[in-house]
């Protein structure tokens, strides 16, 4: 019921006060969002007001704050096109420009009138609204100066230069000034916050430890920052801690010394409960401090550890894995994983696929075929390609007469038949161009291949003329033989294995006899 | 050789593809596992078909293994295989999957030679660890929103686990495996790895198999030098595309 009870309180009490802090942020996302688009139609809604407002709040903040001035609206003005030239590159008229920049100091201003957020009170039940201006203008003289307000440098710093300071350094100081201004109540709050930020630097050590064990390299990222925006506040916190304790003491005694009346008692009991709370919040405060500890020892480990079996013989998933994240390519994932599967054996077929073949669109008409560009071709003629295989074996056969007709006299048929068996093995005589070629050859008793050249009397011949145009036949262009066909020789019988009796191959002996070249002349 | 070899040496290769299990404590083909560590030709032979066939063997605390060799295109499988198997559709949920898998590896092994003495992992355990192995790349996308990112980069790896809800569906009881939710996801992964002989589940508990450590020790030991040079080249990989 108390859980219940102090969440509810959490929720409608306070809501003012968070919506009041919310506040400082409100007119930067308005100006973020609506700046430039209902500006000359949009034309200039690519320059980032955002970014434009944080630069002349920075700008303010330096003549203001650091100088010690207020500002003068040309001065702005030649800030803002500063800004305008050197970061957006935007170079304009003078007179647009001025357009321009007049446009934008107003939009900064809101014409002067504050931003207005609206919300539901809930402790009314009403709504309510909070107000908040980025720059104040005061008239001295003939002339407008113009100031940052306090929340508008709240708002800058809060975007970035609190987050590095120590929240628990500015709670401390809060509280020494409560407790110099005798608001115990508040201070006990003070604690409270100062607790809240123990927590959760304590939570934030947690998710650095975590980050160190999955990625080291991330992890040491992070636990730089938190060392940068926790721990270098430490040995300040401790000695605040003990100052504001001291103060509290020196208060308490003080207190009792003088107590007089129910006004004082009550006053010494918010001392007593500020005291007791100061001193939980050391406690916790120093156990941080041990976890902190614990955190470096633990992260040196790990990252000893890491060092350590990144040198050793194995392969290091996550050290793949990096590289690939740093490569920016899951694809090589695969390699780790796929590796881990059984074989693929079954072959299906997905269901999913049978949708696709319902949701296949039909064509609407017949598209015709599409004919490439043809190439003419060259077409050869069965007898051509016969003819072109004779005369290659005739070549065959015509050439180891003849270089044996060059080495002896006369060459039997049977001495042919021998060379040719070594040459080309007894499958020639399967040929049917070995018989053919006989007897084609023997349609003529003599051949003068000079004149065979010249004048081509048989088919035979005009393949021999052909043959003696290579220049490999040179040597034998003055050649002249001719046949004695011997009957009374015996025949030629040449028994080859796989052939049928009967076609065993038969022929008269003839003899090839060179004549001498005078002869012939 | 002998016929008898071959023989054996067959049937050993049957018993692997199919996903028998081959061990020396029992079962059918406690014979065979014998015959491969005691006779030379049948291990020979066996290693002979292996290597034909792209495939590796091996084996850890007394059984035998075995895996898939890279660019293996009869055993291994396409992305369009592996989508349809664990009901996937789109490519990027394919890789977030890898990414689950890569992780649950990486509780049980740091790397190849490192176990963590771990016993079993919860479906929390796989989705903190992945939560945690992103949430670099989570708060960059936080801090910096780009043009959309390339479906092959970790980016876009991030950018899928960042959009989806822990859970699906508040009121069903236990987690049921889907694309819609990350501990969907999770589930659907662990029983994908269950049906592949990776991890047993007992009670929403899962352990590691004997074929898990097998191929983590022995494949990876083995291929270190090859990934090792990919892992180079894809460093180098933006400046020249090819690191030798």
């Amino acid at each position: 019921m108390d859980g219940t009870y102090q969440m509810l309180h959490d929720i409608i009490d306070f809501h003012n006060d968070r919506m009041r802090n919310l506040r400082r942020y409100y007119p930067f996302f308005c100006l973020q969002n609506t700046a430039f688009h209902l500006f000359k139609e949009g034309k200039y809604s690519f320059l980032d007001m955002g970014y434009i407002t944080l630069a002349v709040l920075r700008f303010f903040i330096e003549e203001n704050q650091f100088n010690d001035r207020a500002v003068q609206y040309p001065e702005i003005a030649s800030f803002i096109s500063g800004v305008l030239i050197r970061d957006f590159s935007l170079v304009l008229q003078s007179e647009e420009e001025k357009e321009l920049v007049d446009y934008i100091f107003d939009k900064l201003k809101n014409d002067g009138k504050p931003f207005v957020m609206e919300y539901f009170d809930p402790v009314k039940k009403a709504k309510a609204s909070v107000r908040m201006k980025l720059i104040d203008a005061t008239l001295s003289g003939n002339t407008v100066l113009y100031t940052v307000t306090a929340d508008a440098i709240e708002f800058y710093l809060d975007t970035k230069e609190i987050r590095d300071e120590s929240k628990i350094n500015i709670q401390q100081i809060l509280l020494e000034k409560m407790i110099h201004t005798k608001n115990f109540k508040g201070g006990i709050d003070v604690i409270r916050r100062i607790n809240s930020e123990v927590n959760r630097l304590r939570l934030q050590k947690r998710e650095v430890l975590a980050l160190l064990g999955s990625n080291v390299f991330d992890g040491v990222k992070a636990l730089e920052e938190f060392n940068q925006t926790g721990m270098r506040w430490f040995s300040e916190e401790q000695k605040l801690f003990s100052h504001n304790m001291e103060l509290m003491e020196r208060a308490r005694a003080k207190a009792e010394e003088t107590a007089e009346g129910a006004k004082d008692m009550e006053s010494l009991r918010g001392i007593y409960q500020l005291e007791t709370e100061l001193k939980k919040a050391m406690a916790n405060h120093g156990e941080l401090l041990s976890d902190c500890m614990d955190l470096q020892v633990r992260a040196d480990e790990m990252i000893h550890k890491y060092k350590y079996s990144r040198l050793r013989g194995a392969f290091d998933f996550r050290a793949f894995v990096a590289a690939a994240e740093e490569a920016q390519d899951v694809t090589l994932l695969s390699h780790l994983v796929e590796p881990l599967l059984f074989p693929k054996l079954q072959k299906q077929f997905s269901l999913l696929q049978t949708d696709e073949l319902l949701s296949l669109p039909a064509e609407a008409g017949e598209t015709a075929e599409v004919l490439g560009e043809a190439k003419e071709e060259m077409y050869r003629f069965e007898d051509e390609i016969e003819e072109e295989r004779i005369s290659g074996n005739y070549g065959a056969i015509v050439r180891t007469l003849f270089e044996e007709l060059t080495a002896s006299e006369q060459v039997p048929l049977s001495t042919l038949n021998r060379k040719l068996e070594l040459k080309f093995f007894d499958g020639i005589f399967k040929n049917s161009d070995y018989y053919s070629f006989l007897v084609h050859i023997c349609q003529k008793k003599d051949y003068d291949l000079e004149q065979i050249r010249k004048k081509q009397d048989t088919f035979f011949e005009g393949i021999l003329a052909e043959m003696l145009k290579e220049p490999a036949m040179q040597k034998y262009a003055g050649l002249k033989f001719r046949l004695i066909m011997k009957p009374e020789a015996e025949e030629l019988v040449h028994q080859i294995a796989g052939l049928e009796r009967d076609a065993i191959f038969v022929t008269t002996e003839i003899v090839f006899e060179r004549l001498k070249e005078e002869k012939a002349g | 050789m002998e016929q008898k070899s071959l023989e054996k040496a067959t049937e050993l290769l049957a018993a692997l593809l199919i996903g028998e299990p081959v061990e020396a404590k029992g079962g059918k083909n406690a014979g065979l596992y014998e015959a491969y560590h005691e006779s030379g030709e049948v291990n020979d032979a066996l290693d002979l078909m292996l290597k034909k066939l792209n495939l590796r063997v091996y084996e850890y605390n007394y059984a035998l293994y075995i895996a898939v060799g890279e660019k293996n295109r009869v055993f291994g499988y396409s992305n369009e295989d592996l989508k349809r198997m664990m009901g996937l559709r789109l490519n990027k949920e394919l890789y977030l999957c890898y990414y689950l898998i890569y992780q649950a590896a990486a509780l049980f092994y740091q790397d190849s030679a490192t176990y963590n003495f771990r016993e079993y992992i919860k479906l929390e355990d796989l989705l903190e660890a992945t939560n945690h192995g992103l949430a670099g790349m989570v708060s960059e996308l936080h801090r910096f929103e780009n043009e959309t990112p390339e479906e092959t980069s970790f980016k876009a790896l991030a950018i899928s686990w960042d959009e989806l809800p822990v859970i699906a569906n508040e009121d069903t009881q236990g987690v049921r495996a889907g694309r819609g939710s990350r501990s969907g996801f999770v589930k659907l992964v662990f029983n994908f790895m269950v049906s592949q002989g990776l991890f047993t589940e007992v009670g929403e508990r899962y352990y590691p198999t004997g074929r898990m450590h097998a191929l983590i020790r022995r494949y990876f030991e083995e291929e270190k030098g090859r990934l090792y040079e990919l892992q180079q080249r894809s460093s180098k990989g933006g400046e020249d595309g090819a690191a030798y």
